[in-house]
């Protein structure tokens, strides 16, 4: 029965830290080069702060030597009480006592706030140097890389795991540093006080300690899993809520509720493994500090009895047991989270290591004409066998409109990831202007090309902030101009605040439609010689999209465009319409010829009843 | 405070014993661990100094057996109390889910569903923190200050005025920093809230940052901000390490001043003072101050978790007003005839949307409904559902009123096909099988063939095992319209409602799609909220729709012939379809 419990939590866990990832480290040269890239600009204040650490260490062995002072001197406890003959001599030795523990206090004091400032600072230092670092590197890294990283873990090792070593550099390691100058200094107090007893206390030390190493492991991982299985009910009660309309579709309220009963009671299974974890270590750490000091006080105690030890050496020695056991507590327990850092700093260098894999050049576009000329191009994704793209080959003119079409699939989008220069092409070469792209410079080819995305991204911000995006000098009439083109302009003059509406996570949700004339407006805004729009138009009415299409058509003139689209109306309206299959373009020309030949444009326009 | 004790009672109810139980092994636990100082008291005064040394052995074991006993009966008594506490909040959160499931369209329009997802997660973890915590911790702190006061004013009165002076500085002193640093804390959370929702943003987002050449730009704004976060942390960390000093200065002095005093005390053995109650009374202050210092800021955090208590109430007394009638019906056959009769309704009051709208719609019949956006063709099919209810006049299926219909065995009636598709974080498997959790797998490979995503399903990694949604491969939209629809087709419903996306699938798949939707509405009762022509012209009925009112129905030739708003709308999409040739 309890086995069968057990066996239950267990798999409980092991579900929710499936891909816990243990992760390579390299701890010799990752340790190296954090020391050397980030520590050592605040090398002064950390050798400081290890300094005023001893200060600290030293504190609470000295209190239990005054007490020592108070039972043997002051008040004789033991040797026959105060001499009332010799009042004043007491009285003296009296205000001394005060005068040391006060002093005593205020050094301790002076130090921990130094201490803390000095590497509560040098800690911030490191944590903004290593997140700019990182943040700088993420501007510069290959497309590639965010295709292979989801950007949850992206951002973790910008935030969490950089938090993780700043926690462990602004408190844990400072921590560890005074606990062994409190263990030194405590033990070494004990053997001035009393050796043989001292050596006892010495054994016992690693048993305490080993009962923390045993059950901290345990812990650490038993609480991993409960906050995941925390978040996991987050995720899974956001998601259905946020689409609950569904869940009412399919009638499926009562599942989804057990569902979420089965994962509290999961969490319920796991917080109570976890509670008899904490509480089990608590209570063996009591029974073997509390076994332990009650046997040296009878041990010190006989020795009084006899008269080998003083009164007050003796309570000076219970005194002392206490913060010696802590620093053991406190030692074994970061043994576990020092774990952990190896294997951040390595996911934090892996990042910081990743090669820039796209080289930038150096001609500038600006001034070039919008003239596109695609020559033998064969591409394929990193990882993937097979070509994107194969042996592609077409020009296109300045001025020019042309439509693209093909099934999904059939490297469309591609060709305007190349155009972008997101991605070098395996062989061939892409040519704007002229200019090999692998010799342009990549910002100037992305002011010369702007493109429009199938699926828009909103910031959060105001409208006016999503459009502006595009070029952040841009007048307000500007704005509003863009907006205008896109026709959203009457859309946005209805909201309350007009351009001033908070869009994104926070404002007001946008339809599909919406977003996309916002997209649209803001690569309106920067004025490119070449538009690339990534069906742009798919989620508007029909109505709509015609005016779009006469707008740009007036906007667009005299620019180079090029046109990803499914709608016949679209592919009609372009100059020149290429189809794509399989990575290869497979026809050529305008409405009119390729309507005639047989051939996946005919088949659309059949369907779409354009013939 | 009573209404909100009677919303809660019922979960309290189950566990009310054992809570008693508990807190009274709480209580004994906390004197067992206050006992060790007077043994200390004891050992120096009445064995060591008068020489009594055959007590000794008694008073050590004593000395060993209080704390063991003590934390022996809490392990047993935090098992107890957790055990309790986290299967109630478990039951609270299972009851705030289900309550917020059957709540109507009208509380999900209201309210953001970040919003109710806080009230579920948040606040109950808040409250559970007042359960497990604190609690258990202000009845503790309690019985310590009263039993602490007693032994230490039995020992000297003089000395405890003393500490009395003491814990108000220490009070104060807590008081004035903890409000600064409050202040920093949430200062710097916020900052850092906004940084990690823009990296959220522009890490998806990152094709969008690199079209527009704007890396630099969001280093100076991600730094600007680090540098704004870092400075407030570092403000509230050296708050509480102020905090922190001028606590330890106040209780370090304070309790120097106090064993001087009673150093003098004993130095006069009129005074009565021992060194034993010395040790004693200084250890009693030391344990005092925690206590105390807590119970003082009891109050603040009380009203935060009350606070909490009221919102998770307010979701819990929330009328469901899309309801089960008291007997609800559950017809043995469903034809399918829907009739809308005089409906009234609108979302906001001043607002009305439909005025006495009328249709009916016979067994099998599939309806194009048509009309700009804002028309209210979307609208009528959520009255349909009963994703809200009429204000006026009925919606009718087989001419029975829907709500006297049991809702659970209404809604398994429908399939739903919604304008932007719904994708859980689940398998492909999963998501198809959405509406029917205990299809087979041929099932579901059925479904997904008819909706034409079988050889999708095919060249993905796990094929239906593949996990997609948030966390797993991104489908394109098209796809998980597919998905989507598979998922109503595995429904098998007797009433299809499909919300046409306007976006366009590659052509090719969706003349696959539309010959499946077709199979999947024969013998069904189609809604389509439509945007294709060729949708349209196949529809048994369009209802042309213009700000909630019908104003033209019937098939496609009809309305031709009638040369109104359909005649003039059909117009339009033919020159669409032509395109701007000219």
């Amino acid at each position: 029965m309890k086995s069968n419990r057990n066996a239950r939590v267990q798999s409980i866990m092991d579900r929710a830290l499936a891909d816990l990832e243990d992760g390579p480290s390299r701890i010799g040269p990752d340790m190296a080069q954090f020391g050397r890239r980030y520590l050592r600009p605040y090398r002064r204040g950390i050798l400081l702060a290890a300094a005023l650490s001893m200060v600290v260490a030293v504190q609470p062995f000295a209190m239990s030597l005054t007490s020592r002072f108070l039972v043997d001197d002051v008040l004789r406890v033991n040797r026959g009480g105060v001499d009332m003959d010799n009042i004043a001599h007491h009285v003296v030795l009296a205000w001394w006592l005060i005068a040391f523990r006060v002093g005593l206090w205020l050094a301790y004091l002076t130090a921990m706030w130094i201490r803390t400032r000095v590497v509560q600072s040098a800690g911030r230092s490191v944590v903004y140097d290593l997140r700019r670092a990182l943040h700088e590197k993420l501007q510069s890294l290959h497309i590639g890389f965010f295709e292979r990283m989801p950007p949850g873990k992206i951002i973790s090792r910008i935030l969490d795991d950089v938090r993780v070593l700043q926690n462990w550099m602004s408190s844990q390691s400072i921590n560890l540093v005074t606990h062994v100058f409190e263990l030194v200094f405590g033990l070494g107090l004990l053997f001035f006080l009393n050796w043989r007893l001292a050596c006892l206390v010495t054994g016992m030390l690693p048993v305490y300690g080993y009962v923390f190493k045993v059950f901290r492991p345990a812990i650490e991982r038993t609480h991993l899993a409960f906050r995941r299985l925390h978040s996991r009910l987050y995720g899974y009660i956001a998601e259905r809520i946020a689409h609950v309309q569904v869940v009412q579709a399919f009638a499926q309220e009562k599942r989804e509720t057990s569902k979420c009963a089965a994962i509290t009671s999961d969490m319920v299974r796991v917080r109570m493994r976890l509670a008899r974890y904490q509480q089990g270590i608590t209570l063996a750490a009591t029974v073997l500090a509390s076994l332990t000091s009650a046997a040296l006080t009878y041990l010190l105690m006989r020795q009084v009895q006899t008269g080998t030890m003083s009164m007050g050496s003796a309570l000076a020695f219970v005194f002392a047991l206490g913060p010696v056991f802590v620093p053991v507590n406190g030692l074994t327990s970061m043994a576990v989270e020092a774990q952990s850092v190896p294997v951040i700093l390595r996911r934090v260098f892996a990042i910081l290591e990743t090669p820039v894999a796209v080289s930038p050049g150096k001609i500038d576009l600006a001034g070039m004409r919008g003239k596109i000329r695609f020559d033998h191009v064969t591409f394929a994704y990193p990882g993937n066998e097979a070509n994107a793209l194969e042996d592609v080959s077409f020009q296109v003119l300045p001025g020019e409109r042309v439509a693209i079409m093909g099934p999904s699939g059939s490297g469309k989008s591609t060709i305007f990831q190349l155009l972008l220069r997101f991605y070098d092409p395996n062989s061939g070469q892409v040519r704007v202007g002229g200019v090999n792209l692998q010799e342009a410079a990549t910002a100037s080819i992305r002011r010369h090309v702007g493109m429009v995305q199938q699926e828009p991204v909103v910031f959060s911000g105001t409208l006016a902030d999503n459009i502006r995006y595009g070029r952040l000098d841009a007048t307000p009439s500007e704005i509003m101009r863009a907006a205008e083109w896109a026709e959203l302009h009457d859309f946005i003059m209805e909201l309350p605040m007009k351009y001033e509406t908070d869009v994104g996570e926070q404002g007001v949700t946008l339809s599909g439609g919406q977003k996309q004339r916002m997209a649209l407006a803001t690569a309106l805004l920067t004025d490119p010689e070449i538009l690339l729009l990534d069906d742009t138009t798919s989620a508007l009415d029909a109505e709509t999209e015609v005016r779009i299409r006469e707008t740009l058509h007036r906007v667009m003139e005299r620019r180079t465009s090029l046109v990803i689209t499914h709608r016949v109306a679209t592919a009609r309206a372009a100059d020149r319409i290429i189809v794509l299959d399989k990575g290869r373009v497979v026809q050529m020309g305008v409405h009119e010829t390729l309507a005639e030949e047989t051939g996946f444009y005919r088949q659309t326009c059949l369907q779409q009843k354009a013939l | 405070m009573r209404p909100l004790i009677q919303t809660f009672y019922p979960f309290f109810k189950p566990y009310m014993r054992r809570l008693a139980l508990a807190m009274f092994g709480m209580g004994v636990f906390i004197l067992l661990v206050l006992i060790p100082p007077l043994l200390t008291r004891h050992l120096i005064d009445r064995v060591v100094v008068p020489g009594a040394w055959e007590q000794l052995p008694w008073v050590v074991l004593a000395m060993a057996l209080a704390p063991i006993a003590a934390h022996t009966l809490r392990y047993f008594n935090i098992n107890l109390i957790l055990l309790m506490s986290t299967r109630l909040i478990a039951d609270l959160r299972v009851a705030m889910y289900r309550k917020i499931l059957a709540l109507s369209m009208r509380y999900h329009g209201e309210n953001q569903s970040g919003k109710i997802t806080g009230r579920i997660m948040d606040d109950v973890s808040m409250v559970q923190r007042l359960l497990t915590g604190e609690s258990v911790r202000m009845l503790m702190d309690a019985i310590i200050v009263v039993f602490c006061l007693w032994v230490m004013l039995s020992i000297s009165t003089k000395l405890t005025l003393l500490v009395f002076v003491l814990m108000i500085c220490y009070v104060l002193a807590y008081r004035f920093f903890s409000r600064r640093i409050r202040v920093a804390t949430r200062a710097h959370r916020r900052i850092f809230d906004q940084i990690g929702g823009r990296l959220q943003e522009t890490v998806a987002g990152v094709r969008q940052v690199r079209i527009y050449n704007r890396e630099e730009w969001e280093n100076t704004v991600f730094l600007g901000r680090m540098a704004g976060s870092l400075g407030r942390e570092m403000e509230s960390a050296m708050g509480q390490m102020n905090l922190s000093v001028a606590c330890q200065a106040i209780s370090g002095l304070g309790t120097t001043a106090i064993v001087g005093v009673a150093m003098f005390m004993a130095l006069n053995p009129q005074t009565g003072m021992t060194y034993g109650n010395l040790a004693a009374f200084s250890m009693y202050t030391w344990t005092l101050i925690d206590p105390v210092v807590r119970l003082t800021n009891m109050a603040g955090q009380l009203v935060e978790t009350l606070v909490s208590l009221e919102r998770i109430a307010s979701v819990l007394r929330e009328p469901t007003d899309v309801a089960d009638p008291p007997r609800p019906v559950r017809p043995d056959s469903v034809r399918g005839t829907i009739e809308f009769k005089d409906v009234v309704f609108s979302y906001a009051p001043d607002k009305p949307l439909y005025r006495g709208l009328s249709l009916k719609v016979n067994p099998g019949a599939m309806v194009a409904l048509v009309g700009e956006t804002g028309c209210g063709k979307t609208s009528l099919t959520s009255l349909l559902m009963r994703y809200w209810d009429v204000q006026g006049g009925s919606v009718r299926l087989d001419g029975r009123d829907i709500r006297e219909l049991d809702l659970h065995w209404f809604r398994q009636l429908f399939g739903v096909v919604l304008q932007d598709p719904v994708i859980f974080d689940a398998t492909l498997a999963e998501n198809i099988a959405y509406g029917r959790p205990r299809a087979s797998r041929e099932a579901v490979e059925g479904a997904a063939r008819a909706a034409e995503i079988y050889e999708l399903a095919m060249a993905l990694p796990d094929g239906f095992d593949t996990m997609i949604g948030a966390q797993g491969v991104k489908l394109s939209v098209g796809e998980r319209q597919r998905v989507s629809i598979a998922r109503a087709i595995l429904k098998d419903p007797v009433i299809l409602v499909l919300d046409e996306a306007t976006s366009s699938l590659d052509s090719q798949s969706e003349a696959l799609i539309q010959k499946a939707l077709a199979t999947a509405l024969k013998g069904r009762t189609g809604f389509v909220v439509a945007h294709r022509l060729s949708t349209i012209e196949k529809a048994d009925m369009i209802v042309v729709m213009d700000r909630g009112r019908i104003i033209e129905q019937g098939t496609h030739r009809d309305l031709l012939a009638l040369q109104g708003k359909y005649f003039r709308l059909h117009r339009e999409w033919n020159r669409e379809a032509e395109g701007a040739r000219s």
